[in-house]
């Protein structure tokens, strides 16, 4: 009688909740994405949960700055909400979600284009210390990072989210592509330029010293 | 100095730096040339240094103020559906009323058109019967039906 209770298909979100609790459930996206476009609205949040941290960190080092990351974030889950009632499911929901984040992040950066005098004063760095380096070196480290950031920013869009995507945020090739919907051999040739230019924006760089042949 | 320049080019298009320590070519060139293990260790530290860019976690409450502006453009859309539908049912009311009155106003009062009209029959009528009878008026029509 009570299992008959617990699994009752009425139950919604409430059920789910207890389900995961009860019988230490995850629902898979799929099944997440089902109860969504069911009518399931509260099953949007474990999507959230489960994606922000991607397409915040996609975004705050496409865009370089907290507020945007934060508004370009916000603007793909709500797309991603009115649209999942299109969503076929014949790629993964991840996907689909990353390649939203990148166009919500494309047009972000021409939105504020206007400000990107403003943006490219303002590279700020979170200082990261693994505990095992020296000071010295960690401090090397943080400064070829703001380096880095600023030499990404100076990126033509498309460039910029392919390095983005797959020598920061760490997708492979064939996931990059996917995202910015295009051909393996296109993401391919926009990492290369984008990898050449940074080099050529460091050597530039005053404070760096390239190895010349 | 070729090689160096060529080597580096490809050295540069590898998606992970990883891959190049298990290439022979690539080391037995590094043993020998200063200059292109200098500038290996550069672009690897390049690389790794990209990499610890990544992965940072969204700011506490992001996720909430996600779901609240989902819910809150939710919100929006579906008063904006209703604001239509109420706006077309008024648009209608407003139309059907307008019909009405200019339907059944018309009725109480002709317009001046009709009365000419109307004035134009009546003479036409008298001058028939007038021909008729040899004289005019609507008692000469009277004393025709009288015969009967």
């Amino acid at each position: 009688m009570e299992a008959c209770r617990i699994i009752a298909p009425t139950d919604g979100f409430a059920g789910a909740v207890q389900r995961v609790q009860t019988a230490r459930w995850q629902p898979t996206d799929r099944e997440v994405v089902a109860l969504v476009q069911a009518g399931d609205r509260e099953a949007f949040g474990l999507l959230v949960g489960r994606y922000q941290d991607r397409i915040y960190s996609l975004a705050y080092n496409y865009l370089g700055r907290e507020d945007d990351a934060r508004d370009a974030t916000q603007e793909t889950f709500v797309k991603a909400f009115r649209q999942i009632g299109n969503f076929g499911g014949r790629s993964d929901i991840y996907t689909w979600l990353y390649r939203i984040a990148v166009n919500c992040c494309i047009d972000h950066l021409r939105r504020a284009g206007a400000r990107k005098e403003v943006a490219d004063a303002e590279v700020t760095l979170e200082m990261h210390a693994d505990g095992r380096s020296d000071p010295e070196t960690e401090l090397e480290r943080n400064e070829l990072r703001r380096r880095l950031l600023a030499g990404i920013r100076g990126l033509s869009p498309k460039l910029r989210m392919a390095l983005v995507l797959h020598d920061v945020e760490g997708y492979t090739l064939e996931e990059a592509a996917r995202s910015m919907r295009c051909t393996l051999g296109t993401a391919k040739s926009r990492l290369w330029r984008a990898r050449d230019e940074l080099r050529r924006t460091l050597q530039a760089d005053p404070g760096y010293d390239e190895v010349a042949i | 100095m070729k090689e160096c320049r060529r080597l580096r080019g490809r050295w540069g298009r590898a998606l992970r730096v990883e891959g190049l320590d298990a290439d022979r070519h690539a080391q037995e060139h590094l043993a020998g040339c200063e200059s292109c293990r200098q500038w290996w260790q550069q672009e690897r530290e390049i690389r790794r240094a990209l990499a610890s860019l990544g992965g940072n976690r969204a700011p506490a409450g992001l996720e909430q103020a996600v779901i609240s502006r989902v819910w809150s453009e939710r919100l929006r859309t579906r008063l904006q559906v209703v604001r239509l539908r109420l706006a077309a049912v008024g648009t209608a009311a407003v139309a059907a009323t307008l019909a009405a009155v200019l339907y059944f106003g018309g009725v109480g009062q002709p317009p001046a058109d009709n009365l000419d009209i109307n004035r134009m029959l009546q003479a036409h009528v008298e001058a028939s019967a007038g021909g008729v009878t040899g004289d005019s008026g609507l008692g000469a029509v009277g004393e025709v039906e009288g015969l009967f």
